[in-house]
């Protein structure tokens, strides 16, 4: 990628108009932007950070023990101290610990949802978009009675019926989810199918899936990736809504949504059971959407 | 006569959004025979990419084959499904387009354009473990780059071995038509279509390209269409030439009979349109073409015509022959002397 030599435009067997680019890695190109852009760089660091602490969570908490259903009534309700820093809870566990490790059930609802939600969502959205006619028009209408149902409402209904558990709370958010990938992969691959390679593949022979997802998918890469940035920052929300509601994660399972609920009863006293769990919820949700914002700036500048 | 391709009668037309009828195309026939360079002239919207794109079974959606048929390999085009069209794009008559730039995916580097074509081409419904066995085999992985590297140098592309690693976007327009040339001949197809290959480039890079697909369609004797608004270019390429105006085509005939003596008024006035470096002032053919729903009755160029009779509004005229293997469309052909 450093080789930018003015080779380039001497040919053998004639001459040839010169290069058009001069290449500079990608990487630095995003580099540079990241660096013109403080906030996204804020957002890259507290994503880092919420990654950390849900993969290391366990073994890097000050109290390990009281991540769990442990209970130690000698130190209860203390409020934030050297020891313990975000205070302890009302059967004193320590609430650091406990907020530390909570981001690993909120990752894991958040990359799950995502997940499904992509696998469900992009093919409907380039199948609609690139054969069109009937089948799209009954997949996209079937997205927009989806679409119809508010989320929360949804997933509250789903939730109560099956029982509240990690898994059912992922399959609940994630069937409400994929309509927003489905309308996003409609409207990019509706714009991407009009393309002149498209037309270039399809008369050296491709067929039909062959271009939508050989063709196409990789197109929507990028708007992919912004997407499920700044989706995650969302599903994390809406999963400790339903924490918060009991309809999510059971107790003693450390999750932010129930440890706010569950500090509600004790304010205003003990303000730190709510406040901190809320903050790491908030902060998550800013850290996702910075980056979301960063990348769309960086992978929309390349285009 | 051993003609590779025929179009005979091609009718098409669309309905627009106030349910008014248009046709694009009224009985286009040409012939294509083996080793063939035939040309399409005419000015934008007469129709030369129409009829590319029907031949390659590409039309868009709302455009349709109302009549006439297109014979190629024995097989008739229009009757064909989608699958047995598939088999033939690429390996019986494949594109060159007109917009090098954005007809290869950004998103692939060079080699990876030509990994499924060098792998699949040909073939209908490879299924999902037969996508990827090619992409699993290092031998194979390696035998489809040396044949990417082969293909690309005989297209005059420098230094293959790092240009199958680039990305379009690091490529110039002469670069990419090049490339584009070489996929379009990689499943050595029967007839190449090339639809203003230049137009998007530069004079002398236009002229570098022409000169490499002549060189590389006679090498293989393919055919090929080629389709321009650039008389010279048609004069220096085709060994026979089809003037289309408004959807027809107005006069045909061998390249060197049809420039030095034209027998449609319309042809007269593009040769004579054609800048010359000489002092000589150089004449246009006055107002534009008419709208293809205004075209009903008579001949679609009387308007613009010098020539133009009482008679000439009356009945289209037919193609009828001038002279060897040369017909023009022109009731006063016979008549009238051109300048």
């Amino acid at each position: 990628m450093t080789d930018n030599t003015p080779n380039d435009q001497t040919v053998a067997g004639g001459l040839e108009d010169g290069p058009v680019s001069v290449e500079v890695s990608a990487w630095r190109v995003a580099l540079e932007t990241l660096r013109k852009s403080p906030l996204s760089l804020v957002g890259l660091f507290i994503v880092i950070a919420v990654l950390v602490m849900a993969i290391f969570g366990p073994w890097i908490v000050p109290f390990p023990d009281d991540v769990g259903a442990t209970v130690n009534f000698a130190e209860r309700l203390q409020p934030p101290s050297a020891k313990h820093w975000f205070g302890t809870d009302i059967v004193g566990r320590d609430v650091l610990s406990r907020v530390i490790v909570g981001a690993r059930i909120s990752m894991m609802i958040a990359f799950f949802v995502i997940v499904l939600a992509v696998l469900i969502g992009v093919p409907i959205g380039i199948i609609a978009a690139y054969w069109g006619g009937w089948l799209g028009n009954v997949l996209m209408r079937i997205n927009e009675v989806f679409l119809a149902i508010p989320s929360l409402v949804f997933v509250l209904a789903v939730a109560a019926l099956l029982g509240p558990s990690l898994p059912v709370v992922i399959a609940a958010i994630g069937l409400a989810w994929w309509t927003w990938f489905a309308r996003l992969a409609y409207g990019e691959a509706l714009h991407i199918k009009e393309e002149q390679f498209v037309e270039a593949a399809q008369v050296s022979g491709a067929g039909g899936l062959r271009i939508a997802f050989g063709e196409i998918l990789p197109n929507l890469t990028s708007v992919l990736i912004v997407k499920i940035t700044l989706d995650i920052g969302y599903v994390i929300l809406l999963g400790a809504a339903l924490g918060f509601l009991g309809l999510g994660v059971q107790p003693p399972d450390p999750e932010w949504g129930i440890m706010v609920a569950e500090g509600r009863d004790q304010l205003p006293d003990a303000w730190w059971l709510t406040t901190f769990p809320g903050v790491a919820i908030f902060i998550t949700v800013i850290g996702f959407n910075l980056l979301g914002d960063g990348l769309n700036d960086i992978l929309g500048a390349r285009q | 006569m051993n003609a590779v391709m025929s179009v005979d009668n091609l009718e098409i037309g669309y309905r627009d959004a106030d349910g008014a009828d248009v046709t694009l195309l009224r009985s286009v026939s040409l012939s294509l025979a083996r080793g063939e360079i035939i040309s399409l002239v005419g000015e934008s919207g007469c129709g030369k990419s129409v009829t590319a794109k029907a031949i390659l079974g590409v039309l868009p959606e709302n455009l349709d084959v109302r009549g006439g048929s297109i014979e190629c390999e024995d097989k008739s085009l229009l009757d064909l499904d989608e699958a047995g069209y598939q088999a033939m794009r690429g390996r019986a008559f494949t594109l060159v387009p007109q917009h090098p730039l954005s007809s290869l995916n950004p998103v692939f580097t060079v080699g990876a354009q030509f990994f499924d074509l060098i792998a699949f081409q040909g073939r209908t419904r490879v299924g999902v473990i037969d996508y990827w066995r090619p992409r699993l085999s290092r031998a194979r992985r390696r035998e489809i780059r040396e044949r990417t590297i082969e293909a690309l140098r005989e297209v005059s592309l420098p230094s293959p071995e790092e240009l199958v690693d680039r990305y379009p976007l690091q490529l110039s327009g002469g670069q990419s038509q090049r490339v584009l040339i070489a996929l379009a001949l990689l499943g050595d197809p029967k007839i190449v279509i090339a639809d203003e290959p230049g137009t998007a480039l530069d004079v002398t890079i236009e002229a570098q390209i022409n000169d490499l697909l002549l060189e590389r369609v006679q090498a293989r004797h393919t055919s090929m269409i080629y389709i321009t608004h650039d008389l010279g270019i048609a004069s220096q390429l085709a060994d026979r030439v089809y003037v289309m105006y408004a959807g027809r085509v107005v006069e045909e005939g061998p390249t060197a009979s049809v420039f030095a003596a034209p027998k449609h008024p319309y042809t007269a006035g593009l040769i004579k349109a054609v800048p010359k470096v000489t002092d000589e002032p150089f004449s246009g053919i006055r107002g534009t073409m008419p709208d293809p729903k205004a075209i009903q009755e008579g001949c679609a160029f009387r308007w613009r015509c010098p020539y133009a009779a009482d008679a000439c509004a009356a009945v289209v005229p037919p193609l009828d022959d001038v002279g060897a293997g040369h017909r023009a469309a022109c009731i006063r052909a016979r008549e009238v002397e051109l300048a």
